[in-house]
């Protein structure tokens, strides 16, 4: 090899080297770049959740700074200062005085435990305009708050209400033997509307059991009452002719890949009975024929009937081993069962037939509206 | 007189009241055949409340549209001989838009009618569980405060605006609409919420629009 060529050589060889290292060395500082870039935005995020935190924290102060604080019957609410608060403060007094105290009346210093200490707060809408109609009332409890809104100027009825209402959520809590049964949320302020509800439910189940009920028989309201287990809990809510209705109601919830179920509806759709009843029974909930709401009513409406001893004996029923929820109220309010139930039903049945509103009204305002509008018809006469 | 206008009256909307009525005859069955008839157990309490769940909106638009044909096609044929014959009887305006007003009214009672002897017929044919009630009179009574007011309302705007009166209407819709807009973005949502309870609560205007509108309850 000439020594031309061996340096034109050893140069393209150089060339290969220096334009490899660019090459390599290009991808390699992106790459810790990059890796600075995010550890970067990492530290930014983690400055900003801060700042935001201890922005909350200060505004938080600030408000509280500002706030009031009504107490009254062993509650606390934090109220933000506003127009007219020195007579609301006195009426939101008045009203957790009265549900607090109602409270006490119905069960004694037990029903304590239904009612949370921690702070309350009362606070208005972002919308300072908004706020002179309605403020929030909120339980401090984290979990379990409930809130309301209430309507300014503030009426104490509806305070109390919202502490009976407060107190509802918290029952099973007091009273495990209720707990799946009554839901969590029991009415303890008894709106008319859960009877409704109720009625409404009764009247309109596949159960004929739950509607014979509402027609006033009450060993079937007893049935339906009943918190039974295992596949005898059909039969007992149930009558044989109901079974194609409740399997056909629900039949809704088979998957397309749920073959067995699927023969069996078309097999109960074709007329076969033992088929309706197969399918009903397959259905693994299958199926309370009142919702939470009417049981709750129930619970509530026995319990507005019990003493304070009651509420004792009640919270000391074992959660475990107690399906029948009516022998136990029955057992605790000294009631008998036949009158609980039926107290209950002629309720029920009363707010429903007192929530429909009369026709006369109606008619009254129709012929009103008619003649106002009648004599602006005849206003403008035609030139 | 009112003989002679309650006459010229039912020969103007004859075909509007004619069809109003074929229709609110047929309305509960209709009702019934579209709702229940896909429902497998179609005698269960359920399922007749279902059955029967779009008789309130069938009625509510039969009642708006054949309310304001029922009020304003008289108006455009008074108008067409530009009021002529009003003004030459020897009767005052009041007197002769009053015994307008009461004649359309008067027509407006036969749909009614036909409402309630197609729900009695049609409840006829099905058997309704004891749990259960029909409310057949009630329903015609509230179709035909509906369709008075419904009435009253066109009745009024027509005789005011005159041939503006579709203007009118939609700069009052729009109107409120933008009004409405604009208090939601005030924070005063309020305002419109409690304008809407007036409208719609008795003893407001719209009170029979927004009550229950059922054939068939608990």
């Amino acid at each position: 090899m000439s020594e031309r060529a061996r340096v034109l050589r050893r140069r393209l060889c150089a060339c290969a080297l220096v334009a490899g290292g660019l090459g390599v060395a290009g991808p390699v500082r992106a790459q810790s770049d990059l890796e600075a870039l995010k550890a970067r935005a990492e530290t930014a995020k983690v400055r900003s959740a801060a700042a935001t935190a201890a922005y909350r924290t200060a505004s938080a102060r600030a408000r509280m700074a500002r706030s009031d604080t009504v107490r009254a019957a062993g509650l606390e609410v934090i109220v933000v200062p506003r127009l007219g608060s020195a007579l609301e403060n006195a009426r939101l007094a008045d009203g957790l005085e009265r549900g607090r105290s109602l409270l006490r009346q119905r069960w004694g210093s037990a029903a304590d435990v239904l009612v949370d200490t921690t702070s309350w707060r009362l606070v208005g809408s972002q919308w300072r305009l908004a706020s002179l109609q309605a403020l929030t009332l909120a339980s401090g409890q984290a979990g379990r708050r409930t809130s309301i809104e209430v309507r300014r100027p503030i009426d104490p009825a509806r305070v109390e209400r919202f502490v009976l209402r407060h107190a509802g959520t918290n029952i099973t809590r007091a009273i495990p033997a209720l707990e799946g049964f009554a839901g969590t949320d029991l009415p303890l302020d008894e709106p008319p509307e859960t009877y409704e509800t109720a009625a409404r439910e009764l009247a309109l189940s596949w159960s004929s059991p739950a509607r014979r009920c509402y027609a006033g028989s009450i060993p079937d309201c007893r049935r339906i009452l009943t918190r039974a287990h295992g596949q005898s809990r059909l039969d007992i809510w149930y009558d044989p002719a109901d079974h194609r209705a409740v399997a056909t109601a629900h039949a809704g919830d088979i998957v397309p890949t749920d073959t067995v179920r699927h023969r069996l509806r078309k097999r109960c759709n074709d007329g076969e009975d033992a088929a309706c009843t197969a399918l009903m029974r397959s259905f693994p909930e299958a199926r309370f024929p009142l919702s939470t709401n009417p049981r709750a009513t129930f619970v509530s409406h026995a319990l507005a009937r019990s003493d304070s001893a009651a509420f004792s004996r009640l919270r000391a029923a074992p959660a475990e081993g107690t399906p029948d929820v009516v022998a136990l109220l029955s057992g605790a309010t000294g009631i008998s069962e036949d009158s609980l139930i039926a107290g209950w039903r002629d309720r029920a049945h009363d707010t429903l037939s007192r929530s429909r509103p009369p026709a006369l009204p109606l008619v009254a305002g129709t012929a009103v509206w008619g003649l106002i509008l009648f004599g602006i018809s005849t206003r403008r006469r035609p030139s | 007189m009112f003989r002679q206008i309650l006459f010229t009256q039912l020969r103007w909307t004859r075909t509007m009241i004619a069809a109003m009525a074929v229709l609110t005859f047929l309305t509960p069955a209709m009702a019934w055949w579209l709702g229940a008839t896909r429902v497998l157990n179609p005698l269960s309490p359920r399922a007749i409340m279902a059955g029967f769940q779009s008789v309130s909106m069938i009625l509510i638009i039969t009642s708006l549209l054949g309310a304001f044909l029922v009020a304003a096609y008289p108006w455009t044929q008074d108008a067409a001989a530009k009021h002529v014959l009003p003004l030459s009887l020897p009767v005052t305006w009041r007197h002769y838009v009053a015994m307008r007003f009461g004649a359309g009214a008067l027509t407006l009672v036969l749909p009614a009618l036909t409402l309630w002897l197609g729900s009695v017929a049609t409840l006829a044919l099905i058997e309704i569980p004891s749990t259960l009630r029909a409310y057949p009179g009630t329903l015609a009574l509230r179709f035909l405060l509906a369709t008075l007011m419904a009435y009253s309302g066109t009745f009024a705007l027509q005789y005011i605006a005159g041939r503006r009166s579709a203007i009118v209407m939609l700069v009052v819709l729009l109107g409120g609409l933008v009004l409405g807009l604009v208090l939601q973005f005030a924070g005063l949502n309020f305002i419109v919420e409690r304008f809407f309870e007036f409208l719609t609560t008795s003893p407001g205007p719209l009170a029979v629009f927004a009550a229950d509108w059922k054939l068939v309850d608990v």
